[in-house]
């Protein structure tokens, strides 16, 4: 409230100086005209008198008449210029003071209008940078406060914005549930699609253990098949929601790339392909260990199809002041510009695609690189490989 | 002849898995329900559980703190549907010693609770034994074959560690602690993926010496 009948006096304050100076002004008129009047009268028959000392009685009577008289008799009383004089050759050598007060006056009033408009404004300023410092914060997710101190002119856009951000607040936390139980609901089916798939599986193996069949082998290639894909669709689904617990740690390049080789290692003995990881020492990035290493894994996972059996699939890694970088890159035939521009895309599956691939590694490398602020891209090496290569950012 | 008491609420799977390992030499007994596994572990202790992590009366994780509490040295193998490395540790947190994820082979288990049998003994021995590898405390030295290797005090220490919870999955967290931070020599992952490397080239690449996805190493016999 009293910041309310400040703002108030704010306003009010040059007309209160205005009428102050009005009415000042007209009194003082007053008075220097009643002091005029008589100080001229006053001089005139002085004159006479020191001329003609008879005409005394005479001249004290005529007074007395003149001052019996009321300013509207006196109005508009032109005798003298019949003799040739006007109103405008009295009163010479007025003194300065006469018109120092209305300029004074004025100047004040100016004053007095700058000085209530400056702090009209200033404050007008001051409530408009706090409600936009509260929308950015809202903007950056710190999720600022509006604080009702006082009532003003603001305060009905400020309760406006208010609840505008509110509902705002509510509608993100309600899609945010509804993604959430969505990756749930998957997550439960990917996971009760197990126990069938496991129950098969397990019926298989005792049914092949007692009579061998070529169709039990290729049910059980189906199986598996069957088995990544309700991993892929569990992954995904968990990327899609944003639900991935990815965590903050930093974590060795090193141990990752060696990690990775290491849980393809039934797969490189397979195929008798060989991953060299050299020995960089220790370089580190903010992430997670687990994911990024099932990134690294798909990407190794890709050179490795385009290999030839004996053949090696290479890494590096080093890093500036800016990121980290991955390169993994293979001796096969390099990837078909037709396929580039895609490759990272879901589902895609390009032109030289092998095995049972679905289309979902490299989809999934990327997501994942690039939820920890890093960058993939792929392209052809002069001498025809595949290479990938991954940036993870520090800032 | 190993007794295996088996918590799993799906009909098909713990008939397979019995008729499995009873061809195997092992007397399986399958419960439907927590209630009854805790029921029947109060009045007799098998030689291992194996435990489904989605009853229908409960988690099984909830089971294994509750068997932790009573018998600390019972083994415990998960087989579970849940393959993510959070649900992996989670469970070794909880007690288990060995985590199967689902669908596995019937094969692969039966050797999972051998090795896991067979470690509870090899603390106490002198000389440690896994396929071709072998590490003798007394003279503090590792031989492959008949020959003897040299490996630097940090890869002793691991493959100790290793071969002394042989059948047992051990965390790099756990190797870190107990070879560096014990001597108050703090050291990253990578000096332990780089000794693990070394180890690893100076043993020839053994199979028995295995990284756990998510979680570590183990080693087992795999003949």
């Amino acid at each position: 409230m009293i910041e309310r009948r400040k703002r108030t006096l704010l306003l009010v304050f040059p007309f209160i100086i205005l009428l102050i100076g009005v009415v000042l002004s007209t009194v003082l008129s007053i008075q220097t005209y009643r002091k005029i009047a008589f100080e001229h009268i006053s001089a005139f028959c002085e004159i006479v008198l020191d001329q003609s000392p008879e005409s005394e009685q005479q001249l004290l009577a005529d007074l007395k008449e003149y001052h019996s008289l009321s300013e509207k008799e006196l109005k508009d009383n032109i005798f003298l210029e019949k003799y040739g004089y006007r109103a405008d050759e009295f009163c010479k050598g007025l003194p300065v003071h006469t018109f120092l007060f209305p300029i004074i006056l004025f100047v004040a009033t100016v004053i007095a209008v700058v000085i209530g408009m400056f702090g009209f404004r200033r404050q007008n300023r001051k409530r408009i940078s706090e409600l936009t410092e509260y929308l950015e914060q809202v903007n950056i997710g710190s999720g600022g406060t509006l604080i009702q101190a006082q009532e003003d002119d603001f305060s009905l856009l400020q309760d406006e914005m208010y609840k505008t951000v509110t509902s705002l607040y509510q509608t993100r936390e309600a899609a945010i549930k509804a993604k959430k139980s969505f990756a749930e609901n998957l997550a439960n089916i990917a996971h009760q699609l197990k126990t069938p798939i496991t129950a098969s599986f397990l019926s298989l193996q005792l049914m092949k253990k007692d009579t061998p069949n070529k169709y039990a082998d290729q049910v059980e290639k189906q199986l598996e098949r069957l088995n990544r894909l309700e991993e892929s669709l569990l992954m995904l689904s968990k990327i899609d929601a944003g639900t991935l617990p990815l965590k903050q740690e930093n974590v060795d390049l090193y141990t990752v790339l060696n990690l990775a080789v290491e849980n393809l290692n039934d797969l490189l003995q397979r195929d008798g392909i060989t991953i060299d990881v050299p020995d960089n020492g220790c370089i580190e990035f903010s992430g997670d260990m687990e994911w990024t290493m099932e990134a690294m894994m798909n990407l190794f996972k890709n050179c490795m199809e385009h290999s030839e059996p004996g053949g090696i699939v290479s890494c590096d890694y080093s890093n500036n002041p800016l990121y980290a970088e991955v390169r993994i890159w293979d001796n096969g035939p390099g990837f078909d510009p037709e396929d580039l521009p895609h490759l990272f895309e879901r589902f895609y599956r390009g032109k030289s695609a092998v095995g049972y691939g679905i289309g979902i590694g490299l989809a999934l490398a990327k997501s994942i690189i690039e939820l920890q602020n890093g960058t993939i891209t792929a392209y052809n090496l002069q001498n025809g490989g595949a290479c990938f290569e991954i940036r993870l950012f520090s800032h | 002849m190993i007794e295996v008491y088996y918590a799993e609420d799906d009909e098909i799977i713990g008939k397979s898995v019995k008729e499995y390992l009873e061809q195997q030499d092992c007397r399986v007994t399958v419960f439907g329900a927590i209630a009854d596994i805790r029921k029947a572990l109060l009045n007799h202790l098998p030689t291992v559980i194996l435990l489904d992590w989605n009853m229908p009366d409960g988690q099984g994780n909830e089971l294994c703190s509750w068997i932790r509490e009573r018998w600390s040295e019972l083994p415990i193998i998960y087989l579970t549907v849940r393959g993510e490395s959070d649900d992996i540790v989670t469970g070794f947190q909880n007690g288990a010693d060995d985590y199967v994820v689902k669908p596995f082979d019937l094969a692969i288990l039966h050797s999972r609770i051998q090795a896991l049998l067979r470690r509870s003994k090899s603390a106490k021995d002198t000389k440690l034994f896994c396929d071709n590898l072998m590490l003798d405390k007394e003279k503090t030295a590792v031989f492959c074959g008949q020959q003897e290797i040299t490996v630097s005090q940090p890869e002793y220490q691991i493959l100790l560690i290793l071969m002394e919870n042989k059948g047992k999955t051990v965390t790099r967290k756990q190797l870190l602690e107990q070879v560096w931070d014990s001597s108050g020599n703090y050291v990253n992952d990578n000096t332990l993926t780089v000794t693990m490397k070394r180890l690893r080239e100076k043993l020839g690449g053994p199979a028995c010496l295995k990284t756990v996805r998510s979680f570590g190493y183990r080693m087992g016999d795999t003949k």
